[in-house]
């Protein structure tokens, strides 16, 4: 299922993934030459945010007036900008920001999914339908204009950021959640389980939610992905968070007067916000392929 | 399944094409493309508020007199001449016969050829005085006329102090003198019938008088005027038409101006500002403007209100030559003088607070802060759009400098425009663009009674300016106006940044395109010229 | 097969109603003071009486209940409300939008086709190899391209004769002009033709291993029509599916690209209807944007139901 946001991972049918031999999981991930590239990028863009403040040469909001748009150069690795601030610590500081607002997000998206869809697909009934329903409201509304009303109304601050993000993208998450649940509980070992008297949460967390969590591990790293894009959109139509916080697509927007006079300052944050979407989506992708043993045994 | 696919997706293409349906060939002679930006929000004259709309309607509608741009000088539009009588009350108009309103087919005439009448203005002005704000919004026009009160509360049949003794003369009685009542004298020359006919349709079906008549308006896209065959001035206007073009981003109007998809350019994206000069070397033009910008202290309460010693050093401290002439590249003049645009009478004051670090660290240690210490964290607010405006930066830098620390507050344009009003905010960032090169259109809305956000008032500068509104001698009004400037200065209550330029690039075959301070827009476009020499092909 | 039908035609009904209370709430929040947002600094230049007789003409004084039942009627009727700015109605404004917005995204998915459905054909055929693995890495570089930057480098280098080729317009719109959609359209379509590359390539494998397939294969049957008539039509449900839902994606999509592309549809309008607090607009907007998803999905779940008689019992 894809979630109708702004971007969308780029998978259809994650119904028979499992976790169900680590091993071979791992063998398989490893053989996949882009899942490994996707990690590797992942962590990279990851350890760099992190030690931002260790590897920025410069403070990404101390303007150089006299090295205004100076191109790449051993003072400058990346250029500089309209201010004299260095691109490269920028766009350090910005790996913060789009990785935090990627992550949280995204774990709003997926809790609230993975409680929804376990509500909904154990319980079915009215409750099933009343939580499909609202699903259905938050499918239908599209995506990037329900966001950019939100960050009118509620400020593009963080925080309300991820209320929005998480908003959006979790119908998608719930869905996916419902008909693992729907699979998961005529099996034998829960119905087993539950003869035995175990209770509905312990069923819900022992049982059921381990073997369930193969696809969400997916959902969730192309999720990331998702939101990211969704963020910087947001930010080059000049809505996202604000300066003096350097978000990714902020300057990308206002990189466009420079990008004749000073190709640097827009060429590269375009580049990061996709080299770390791609990452994303390696990831996820490799890990759908690494988790879905039987695709490779066709 | 495929060929059923396939054929539903010719079938979209084809119903897309077939939405198309395309332009016919446009006359000959020379259409304007014309950039704008936002598209106008409608063109109805009545509830016209800004810039964008009064573009594309000053080419429709004309006026009783008309207002010229350069050299602020009235001259005769739907009104061949006019008489003031010497007591200031009453203003004579005799009209000009034999105008035609524009044949749009948009409003059914009973003959023919429809003459604009004296009648017509009147059905006009009646219909701008009305309490119901989505009807009109222009109070200001007809506020000064005896019976404005009992018309608006319903109580007159008519406006008392407006007679038409005959189809060509209109006489207007004022309760008390005004001298800017011809300036804001707004009451369009449009038929009665479309007043009653269009209804809510009147701000997308035009008619006027003007020397171009409403063709199209494909929203967001352009609006299309052709010229009018029987506009009255003799050989005007020598264009076939004009296009709006709606383009609301500076870059890609550029990007299109270039490539000569557009005539002018009249926004230049932040930074290219210097490499757009060289590229376009003889195509470029500027004026003085009329607009300030400033920062804003809050003048009745909190901080600054208490300590004008450190608004003075504030002041003093902003390198406002770096931000304009250096960083932004010339896009504005940095304010060295006073608060008005210099272009204005009374636009020196006695004294001015020009950048001096020096000056202000000792008037910080005069304030009692020293080094700034003992002083609170105080915030900037800031509309979003000028987010990248790099006089906040300099400032931010230049009160560092001072031992100041200054915090950035961003908020979009309606929050800020609501915000700054409230006690919490005691600086901001703002900024007010004249109509006339008259000190009153800069006074009279931002240093009168608390008017403006900075809630500055001084008994003694209201006295002035209100003295010098009645006043109908220009040195006298001058020298009120001069000292009015000398009191608002010595109070500080803004940081003054910047007074704007008018600049823009025009294609190099066009000639007589002369706006004023107040903006492009102010151009009449009647009287622009194509060099047919000059034209590329 | 009426009973199905009937019970999605009624799932509409609370879908719908949600729909328009989370949108309401919204234009409830929705700081509005049209006039200010209008006019900016000059908003000084009005009397204040002014300002304030608007709002109160606009009903934006009254409570929330009042409110709510006013929308909820207005709603009920198909009246979208006016516009508090642009003095036109909401459905006039869609009905003018809309069209030029269905040629973008009719575009888009052209374009998407085009290249998505090919590349997932190949790629599944040659399962495996570099080049099924040069296609997907490829795919997976369009899904990750921010869109307004593609637009922003494709705009710079194919307008432009100073830093590229003058091959189209700049920008804008006119009618039955072809040569200004190809741009926007190219956009908008990469990276949606990415997704349906995906999406092509693994229906074409799973179809593949299918019996029938097997057994055309055995009859004889020349492998371009085994290919194309029969492993291609069955693998086309899960690609309508993804098209049906990329409806709200190519929606999304057409604010960026109709914004930079000065293309006056409806995402184009949605910013400045914000900048103008403009809350009919943008609320209709919305509100049609999801009513046609709605309808979109639930075609095509009719559809279904049509050509595949178990879903009816589910």
């Amino acid at each position: 299922m894809i979630a109708a946001t702004t971007s969308r991972p780029a998978v259809i049918d994650l119904s028979e993934i499992r976790i169900s031999n680590r091993r071979r999981f791992w063998r398989a991930f490893r053989r996949n030459r882009v899942a490994l590239l996707g990690l590797i990028l992942v962590i990279l863009i990851c350890l760099s945010a992190i030690f931002a403040d260790v590897l920025a040469p410069y403070d990404p909001i101390e303007p150089h007036y006299t090295a205004r748009l100076q191109a790449p150069s051993a003072e400058f690795p990346l250029g500089s900008d309209e201010l004299g601030r260095d691109l490269l610590s920028r766009l350090l500081y910005g790996a913060r920001i789009s990785l935090v607002i990627g992550f949280v997000a995204q774990s709003v998206a997926i809790t609230t999914g993975i409680i929804i869809g376990m509500i909904s697909g154990w319980y079915g009934g009215l409750i099933d339908d009343l939580l499909m329903r609202i699903a259905d409201v938050f499918f239908a509304i599209p995506g990037l204009m329900f966001l950019i009303v939100w960050v009118t109304i509620f400020d593009p601050n963080p925080v309300s950021i991820f209320l929005a993000l998480g908003l959006i993208s979790w119908p998608s998450n719930a869905r996916m959640m419902r008909s693992q649940v729907l699979h998961l509980k005529e099996l034998d070992y829960v119905l087993a389980a539950r003869s035995l008297g175990a209770s509905t949460p312990r069923i819900l967390i022992q049982h059921i939610l381990p073997n369930a969590i193969a696809p969400m591990i997916v959902l969730a790293s192309l999720g990331v992905a998702g939101v990211i894009l969704s963020e910087s959109i947001l930010s080059f139509l000049g809505l996202g968070i604000q300066i003096p916080t350097p978000s990714w697509g902020t300057m990308v927007n206002s990189s466009r007067g420079y990008i004749t006079t000073a190709w640097w300052y827009g060429v590269f944050p375009g580049l990061i916000i996709m080299l770390t979407v791609l990452g994303f989506n390696f990831l996820g992708d490799g890990l759908r392929d690494a988790l879905q043993p039987n695709q490779y045994n066709k | 399944m495929l060929r059923y696919v396939s054929r539903m997706l010719v079938l979209i293409l084809v119903a897309s094409l077939v939405l198309a349906v395309p332009l016919a060939a446009q006359d000959e002679g020379y259409v304007l493309r014309y950039p704008i930006s936002p598209d106008p929000e409608h063109l109805n004259p009545f509830t016209a508020t800004t810039i964008a709309i009064g573009t594309v309607m000053r080419n429709i509608y004309e006026n009783l007199l008309g207002l010229d741009a350069p050299t602020g000088e009235f001259y005769p539009q739907l009104a061949e001449s006019w008489e003031i009588s010497d007591d200031q009350l009453t203003y004579t108009f005799n009209l000009r016969q034999g105008v035609l309103f524009h044949d749009t087919g948009a409003v059914e005439f009973a003959d023919g050829d429809r003459e604009f009448k004296s009648s017509d203005w009147v059905c006009a002005a009646q219909h701008s005085v009305t309490e119901d704000e989505t009807q009109s919004a222009h109070p200001e026009w007809l506020e000064s006329v005896v019976g404005y009160e009992e018309f608006l509360a319903g109580e007159a049949e008519a406006i008392a102090g407006i007679e038409a003794p005959d189809d060509y003369t209109l006489s207007i009685t004022l309760t008390t003198p005004n001298r800017l009542f011809l300036t804001t004298l707004g009451v369009p020359g449009i038929p009665c019938e479309a007043i009653e006919q269009l209804g809510e349709d009147l701000g997308t079906n035009p008619v006027g008088t003007g020397p171009f008549q409403f063709v199209e308006w494909q929203r967001d896209n352009f609006v299309q005027l052709d010229a009018n065959p029987d506009y009255y001035e003799e050989g005007k206007p020598t264009l076939a038409g004009v296009r709006f073009i709606n383009v609301p981003d500076a870059n890609t109007a550029l990007l299109q101006y270039r490539e000569n998809q557009l005539d002018f350019l009249f926004g230049f994206p932040t930074g290219q500002r210097l490499a757009i000069m060289e590229e376009f070397d003889a195509e470029y033009n500027e004026i003085p403007g009329l607009n300030v910008r400033y920062f804003g202290f809050k003048m009745d309460q909190g901080f600054f209100a208490e300590n004008p010693l450190v608004r003075q050093a504030f002041s003093h401290a902003f390198n406002r030559e770096l931000v304009w002439d250096e960083l932004m590249e010339g896009a504005r003049f940095p304010a060295t003088l006073g608060y008005l645009p210099p272009s204005m009478p009374a636009s020196t004051p006695a004294n001015i607070y020009e950048y001096n670090p020096e000056r202000a660290a000792e008037l910080l240690v005069e304030a009692g802060f020293p080094n700034g210490e003992g002083l609170p964290e105080f915030s900037l607010w800031v509309f979003s759009s000028a987010a990248d405006e790099l006089s906040l930066p300099v400032l931010q830098e230049d009160l560092r400098q001072l031992g100041v620390t200054l915090n950035i507050e961003l908020e979009d344009a309606t929050t800020y425009w609501d915000h700054i009003g409230e006690d919490d905010v005691l600086m901001f960032l703002s900024g007010w663009s004249a109509g006339l090169e008259d000190p009153s259109d800069v006074f009279n809305f931002l240093f009168l009674e608390a008017r403006d956000d900075t809630a500055y008032d001084n008994p003694e500068v209201n006295d002035l300016l209100r003295q010098a509104m009645s006043e109908y001698d220009e040195a006298a009004r001058n020298e009120l106006y001069q000292q009015a400037h000398d009191l608002i200065t010595a109070d500080a209550p803004w940081i003054v940044s910047a007074y704007s330029k008018v600049s823009w690039l025009q294609k190099d075959w066009l000639e007589n395109f002369n706006p004023g301070g107040g903006g492009t827009y102010t151009a009449r476009l009647a009287d622009v010229i194509v060099n047919s020499d000059m034209l590329p092909e | 097969m009426t009973t199905y039908i009937l019970r999605r035609l009624i799932q509409v009904v609370p879908t719908m109603l949600g729909i328009f209370t989370v949108l309401f709430i919204l234009a409830y929040l929705m700081p509005s003071d049209p006039l200010r947002a209008v006019l900016g600094e000059q908003y000084r230049r009005l009397p204040p009486e002014v300002v304030e007789g608007i709002r109160e003409e606009l009903g934006l004084n009254d409570s929330f209940g009042e409110r709510y039942v006013t929308f909820l009627g207005q709603m009920a009727r198909g009246d979208l409300g006016r516009s508090y700015i642009l003095e036109q109605d909401v459905a006039d404004i869609i009905a003018y939008r809309f069209p030029r917005t269905l040629q973008l995204m009719a575009g888009g998915l052209f374009v998407a086709l085009i290249i998505g459905i090919p590349a997932g054909i190949i790629a599944a055929e040659k399962q495996y190899t570099w080049i099924d693995h040069a296609l997907m890495v490829l795919s997976l570089l369009g899904v990750s391209i921010p869109i307004f930057w593609l637009a922003l480098l494709a705009q710079l280098t194919l307008t432009q004769s100073r830093y590229g080729i003058a091959l189209f317009p700049v920008a804008g719109y006119e009618d039955g002009n072809l040569s200004h959609l190809i741009l926007p359209a190219l956009v908008l379509g990469t990276n949606l033709s990415a997704t349906l590359a995906r999406v092509t390539r693994s229906a074409m494998l799973e179809v593949r291993g299918q019996d029938f397939i097997v057994t055309a294969h055995a009859k004889g049957l020349a492998r371009r029509v085994v290919l194309l008539r029969h492993q291609l039509r069955n693998a086309l449900i899960p690609i309508i599916t993804i098209v049906g839902l990329d409806i709200g994606y190519l929606l999304g999509g057409s604010v960026v690209t109709e914004t930079i592309f000065n293309w006056p549809g409806l995402g184009r309008a949605v910013v400045p209807a914000i900048e103008r607090r403009d809350t009919p607009v943008i609320i209709g907007i919305l509100v049609f944007g999801a009513f046609l998803f709605v309808i979109i999905n639930l075609i095509t779940d009719l559809v279904y139901a049509l050509v595949n008689p178990r879903i009816r019992y589910q």
